[in-house]
């Protein structure tokens, strides 16, 4: 069962199955997790990793990078997490991050509108700019503090239905919804090709074609 | 342990294990420590991992850098610190150089994207700072100075010719140093031996070689020391070479500093001295301007205060000073100066304003009335005086018809003699108050009013020679009072030689 310290003794989703030694394939991921500063999006993915919460996780500088790999029925499924930086002057980093990624995690704090909108027009660049196959995952953050809530849960659902998305409420403080969110996604997420993808996710295919382009203008 | 779903049996111990912070490059993980080298290191290394839309984008992006290049690069050194900081990477592409000019490009580009955001921060003005250390400056050199102006008066004040007894003075004054010790001249740093002696500066007892030297003249220096030269009569029995004072440089330059300082403050520049001149004759014509158009309507109303020779005259003198002020701008123009240079463009307005001047109020003044005209305007005015006159005497005549009967014939015999002498007086106010002067030889000449008027006369002579014709004027005037009074006091005493006729005519008729 959870031994390992690195797994986190969160409570695993029901959707998890041991799959022991049919681990036949395995594919690898790149998830992003976008939305505005202190939504909790440093914090979900040390839930994820390491199964920790600190109360007063510092502000992310630039972007951290963390993986994580998980069985998923008869498939190794390695996240190769992106948790970007929320503040406003990181921004412009963030197209470097989520290009190329299969998989975003947009976060919002229940708590806090304005984090609401701005996972909003999270979601509309990544319609606009990323992989048009991109797995989008919405994250209303901190239901711990649901009593005090501002963005209601059927507000976000029916945003996230609207727009084709996934949606959870999470607590990375509780860790609910923390693991199932990432499995829903990998669950989403094309396994098929993912072991032909595991280079050319990050690498696509225009890497022959763009050479003799460079060639040119120089 | 594969019964765990998070199971990570694989070697990504490192990944997993380990949080990665930072400017981190999403390709190759490398933390690049900003974003402008990240950015950069993005673009360029992984530029061919993108797709054809990105990679057009990034054309774009190229080209602006490029543009960006030829900027003056002020975070140089900051932009390429930075992209050696962020070395593994930057360094494994190979082209180093390159690379760093770009981060340099791409750091001002941001550097150019923040300020046209920026707001005008906060103003802080230096004023006070600069005031704060130049005041100390000031006052040291000013502080020095004086001392040495002091020591100099001291010098002076009693400066024996004896040479020995000099010597002597000018120790006691000012200390000398001790040479005994130095054995190169402070300022030249050649050592001192039996061609090269040591000297003292006497003001400040400093020492240096002769080459070093300064020499203030005795002269001067009593300049300096505001004593006056004619109180050291016996100085000018001097040697020749004796008649200065061995100075060091720098005491030498304090004072001559003061000097030009004190020159400076004091004198004009030619320019200033000639432009103060054409500003006063401006100010000086600017009177005589308006008497001329005062006088010049005074003679075409037919008044007879003014002269057409008072006009003339006037108008010569404005002639003149307009002439003098064309030559004075004239000459600030001749004076030289750098072409181009502010002063020239001073000078070139100066001589422009005096042509307007000139030009404006000077030569639009109205031509000399013509003399013919003008006595035909005063003759017209005298013949309408007389009918005035007439038409008064001959009203006042009816009036004392209906009311008397029997003084009225000898009363109008009166009135017309009065009247006569009436247009006599206005006539020969016009020949400078002849007849009037006849006149009054009757009534005697010791009568005050009547020498009251012939001061006046003479005065008024003297004006229209001084050209003061506002004085002219006020005494023109007075005069007619007094011819006035004069007249009104012969009619009375007339009327009263008559009423005691009139009186015995009607105590004979009756």
């Amino acid at each position: 069962m959870a031994t390992t310290p690195r797994s986190g003794g969160a409570g695993s989703g029901t959707a998890q199955r041991p799959n022991g030694t049919s681990q036949n394939k395995s594919c690898q991921f790149k998830l992003v997790l976008l939305g505005e500063s202190a939504v909790g999006k440093s914090s979900l993915v040390l839930r994820f990793v390491k199964g920790q919460f600190h109360e007063y996780q510092e502000s992310t500088i630039g972007a951290a990078f963390l993986t994580q790999t998980i069985c998923i029925e008869d498939t190794v499924v390695k996240f190769e997490i992106w948790d970007t930086a929320g503040q406003e002057r990181y921004h412009s980093l963030a197209p470097m991050y989520y290009r190329g990624a299969q998989a975003a995690i947009v976060v919002y704090d229940i708590q806090n509108q304005d984090s609401f909108q701005r996972a909003k027009t999270w979601v509309k660049e990544l319609h606009k700019q990323a992989s048009p196959n991109i797995v989008i995952a919405l994250a209303g953050n901190k239901a711990d503090l649901s009593n005090i809530r501002v963005v209601e849960f059927d507000e976000a659902k029916q945003y996230a239905e609207e727009n084709g998305l996934l949606f959870m409420e999470t607590s990375a403080k509780t860790g609910m919804n923390v693991n199932d969110i990432f499995l829903a996604i990998a669950k989403k997420l094309p396994k098929n090709d993912g072991a032909n993808n595991q280079g050319g996710s990050i690498r696509p295919n225009g890497n022959e074609t763009n050479r003799p382009t460079n060639n040119c203008c120089k | 342990m594969a019964s765990n779903p998070f199971d990570s049996d694989e070697d990504q111990s490192a990944a997993s294990g380990e949080i990665l912070e930072g400017f981190l490059c999403p390709i190759c993980r490398a933390d690049l420590k900003s974003i402008d080298v990240l950015t950069d290191h993005f673009a360029r290394q992984h530029a061919e991992e993108e797709d054809t839309l990105k990679s057009v984008f990034n054309i774009f992006v190229k080209a602006k850098k490029k543009i960006l290049n030829n900027f003056e690069d002020e975070r140089g050194a900051a932009g390429s610190s930075s992209s050696t900081a962020g070395g593994p990477s930057a360094n494994s592409n190979g082209n180093g150089a390159d690379q760093r000019v770009l981060s340099n490009a791409r750091s001002r580009f941001n550097v150019f994207n923040y300020m046209s955001k920026q707001q005008v921060g906060a103003e802080c003005s230096h004023f006070e700072y600069f005031q704060s250390v130049r005041n100390p400056r000031l006052e040291r050199y000013a502080s020095e100075t004086n001392k040495l102006i002091i020591r100099l008066h001291r010098l002076l004040k009693d400066l024996p010719s004896d040479s020995v007894q000099r010597k002597q003075h000018e120790q006691q004054t000012v200390a000398w140093l001790d040479g005994s010790s130095v054995k190169l001249c402070p300022s030249c740093a050649k050592s001192f031996h039996i061609a090269r002696r040591q000297h003292h500066c006497r003001l400040c007892g400093g020492i240096m070689c002769n080459d070093c030297s300064k020499f203030l003249a005795l002269e001067n220096a009593m300049q300096l020391a505001s004593l006056s030269t004619s109180r050291s009569e016996p100085l000018q029995q001097m040697h020749q070479g004796d008649r200065a004072i061995r100075l060091c440089e720098h005491c030498l330059w304090l004072l001559d500093t003061r000097q030009d300082m004190h020159e400076s403050r004091t004198c004009r520049p030619l320019l200033v001295q000639v432009y103060e001149q054409i500003r006063q004759l401006q100010k000086d014509v600017t009177p005589d301007l308006d008497m001329y158009l005062k006088i010049i309507n005074s003679l075409h109303e037919g008044e007879t205060i003014f002269t057409i020779t008072d006009a003339s005259a006037l108008r010569g003198k404005i002639g003149q000073v307009a002439e003098t002020m064309d030559m004075r701008s004239k000459r600030i123009l001749a004076i030289y100066c750098e072409p181009g240079s502010r002063e020239e463009s001073l000078k070139k307005a100066i001589r422009l304003s005096c042509i307007q001047a000139i030009k404006e109020r000077m030569l639009s003044l109205p031509p000399l009335p013509d003399e013919a005209l003008i006595q035909q305007i005063q003759e017209r005015k005298r013949m309408e005086t007389e009918q005035r006159i007439l038409t008064e005497q001959r009203m006042a005549m009816e009036a004392y018809e209906r009311y008397g009967l029997g003084a009225t014939i000898i009363q109008s015999g009166g009135g017309l003699e009065s009247g006569s002498f009436a247009q006599g007086s206005d006539l020969q106010s016009i020949n400078n108050w002849s007849a009037p002067q006849a006149s009054t030889s009757k009534s005697g000449l010791d009568d005050p009013l009547i020498e009251q008027i012939n001061i006046i006369k003479g005065y008024i002579k003297q004006a229209r020679q001084d050209m003061n014709f506002e004085v002219v004027e006020t005494l023109e005037l007075n005069l007619r009072e007094l011819q006035r009074e004069v007249y009104e006091r012969q009619r009375k005493s007339q009327n009263s030689a008559a009423s005691p006729e009139v009186e015995q005519q009607q105590q004979n008729q009756s």
